[in-house]
């Protein structure tokens, strides 16, 4: 059976989300025009007004609603530090742990040449002028620990090098065991990686 | 179910717990669908088993069957390299048990020679060399009258009907795109001995590349030369 044009239009606009294909897009359209007509509104309003206003930080790249981010505009972070990560949605996971005080540059992606991601594609010149600032002293590399984010780390870290600034100490975050986890089901990769980065035992 | 020794050369977010997974296997290149839960990393041994009959396979288990490398710098861009390649111009499903074994000690060589630019270099041409003759674009002895060439005349390459021939040039105007015919049988022959043969076999790999990969030149070109300035 077909859908009326605007319909068949909802639905074919609603599979631009990631992970919605045809069934979950058909059930998301008549959801919202069958049983939450103000859902639908209130969802319309709320793209148009995100899609007005949320930019890219001019600072470290995140989404924002400012051109400073949240986080860019406090002066009270650790300015020594800063780290690297992929994506925005990287960014907030490590600031609900609360356990990093410094600033963020997000990249925006990774080097992927099987997906047409250059070092152009990352606004690499962009971070490389930010640790000219003297006030950084680590840089810290939060890229995931693909072949892709791998190779992005050691790019962005040998750039960083070579860079003509009082020296700069880089970092990567650590790989290994996984808390609440249990050795015999980690993968061998993941248990060379934790021993090669075993540390020194404290009581504290 | 099918069973088969794999690497995995890429893959992308697929859904909410699914990733879509291209992987080489010796039975050509095989595009899959794998749970989150099961997804294993790059340059490592896998065991894969699958089902399915369309172009996409259901990937039941994908289990690591030893570390895998860990490469650095330029010999983690090699691999790269190597994946960006084969991601772009193998045929899924189309055996291929000699590039699969390629594979497996080009990555070898990058381990054990990652820190040795010349080594690396050397696993990268067997590595392309079995990859073009997979592709039936291999260098050849041939000239465009059927004869051999000769080690000691200088060659320029001519396309002829969809293929690569050698013209032969006359002594006294060697050009840029001239190559002398010892330097050819090296290349032919896998031999990356000497500084020429290899220069030879890097030129010549990368023009016949560069005729299969069209207008996208590979972006892991420019990765290599940056790495390769910085190190």
């Amino acid at each position: 059976m077909r859908f009326s044009p605007l319909i068949d239009q909802l639905m074919q606009a609603l599979r631009c989300l990631p992970g919605v294909g045809p069934k979950s897009a058909q059930r998301m359209a008549l959801h919202l025009l069958e049983r939450d007509p103000q859902g639908a509104q209130h969802l319309i309003d709320s793209l148009q007004q995100a899609l007005d206003k949320v930019d890219h930080c001019q600072q470290c790249r995140t989404l924002s609603e400012t051109p400073l981010c949240p986080i860019c505009a406090d002066p009270r972070r650790d300015a020594s530090l800063l780290c690297v990560v992929e994506t925005p949605a990287d960014l907030w996971a490590l600031e609900q742990t609360q356990g990093y005080q410094g600033y963020y540059f997000v990249l925006l992606g990774r080097l992927s040449p099987l997906e047409g991601i250059g070092p152009d594609d990352l606004g690499l010149a962009f971070l490389l002028q930010r640790l000219q600032q003297a006030s950084i002293q680590e840089l810290i590399l939060a890229t995931n620990p693909t072949l892709e984010g791998d190779t992005t780390a050691q790019y962005i870290a040998l750039r960083a090098r070579n860079l003509k600034r009082p020296p700069l100490k880089i970092t990567r975050l650590a790989h290994g065991v996984p808390l609440g986890g249990e050795l015999e089901y980690l993968d061998g990769g993941t248990l060379v990686r934790a021993f090669s980065g075993r540390q020194v035992y404290t009581d504290t | 179910m099918h069973s088969t020794p794999a690497y995995l050369l890429h893959q992308q977010a697929y859904r909410e717990n699914k990733r879509l997974v291209w992987l080489l296997t010796p039975q050509g290149r095989l595009d899959g669908v794998v749970y989150k839960r099961l997804y294993r990393p790059a340059l490592v041994p896998l065991q894969c088993e699958y089902q399915g009959r369309r172009s996409l396979k259901q990937i039941r288990t994908l289990e690591a069957q030893a570390l895998g490398v860990n490469l650095v710098y330029k010999a983690q861009v090699c691999a790269l390299y190597a994946n960006e390649l084969l991601f772009r111009l193998l045929p899924s499903e189309l055996e291929c048990h000699a590039l699969f074994l390629a594979y497996v000690n080009l990555l070898n060589a990058l381990q054990e020679a990652q820190h040795h630019v010349l080594l690396c270099a050397q696993a990268l041409r067997t590595f392309e060399s079995e990859l073009l003759r997979h592709l039936d674009q291999e260098v050849t002895l041939w000239q465009l009258d059927g004869q051999l060439i000769q080690s000691h005349l200088w060659y320029t390459q001519v396309e002829y009907d969809g293929q690569v021939a050698w013209r032969v040039l006359p002594e006294s105007q060697p050009t840029v795109d001239a190559y002398l015919g010892e330097w050819i049988q090296a290349v032919v022959a896998g031999d990356w001995s000497q500084p020429k043969y290899r220069h030879t076999a890097k030129s010549l790999f990368r023009q016949r590349f560069a005729r299969l990969l069209g207008h996208r030149p590979l972006l892991t070109y420019q990765l290599l030369s940056v790495f390769q300035q910085a190190s």
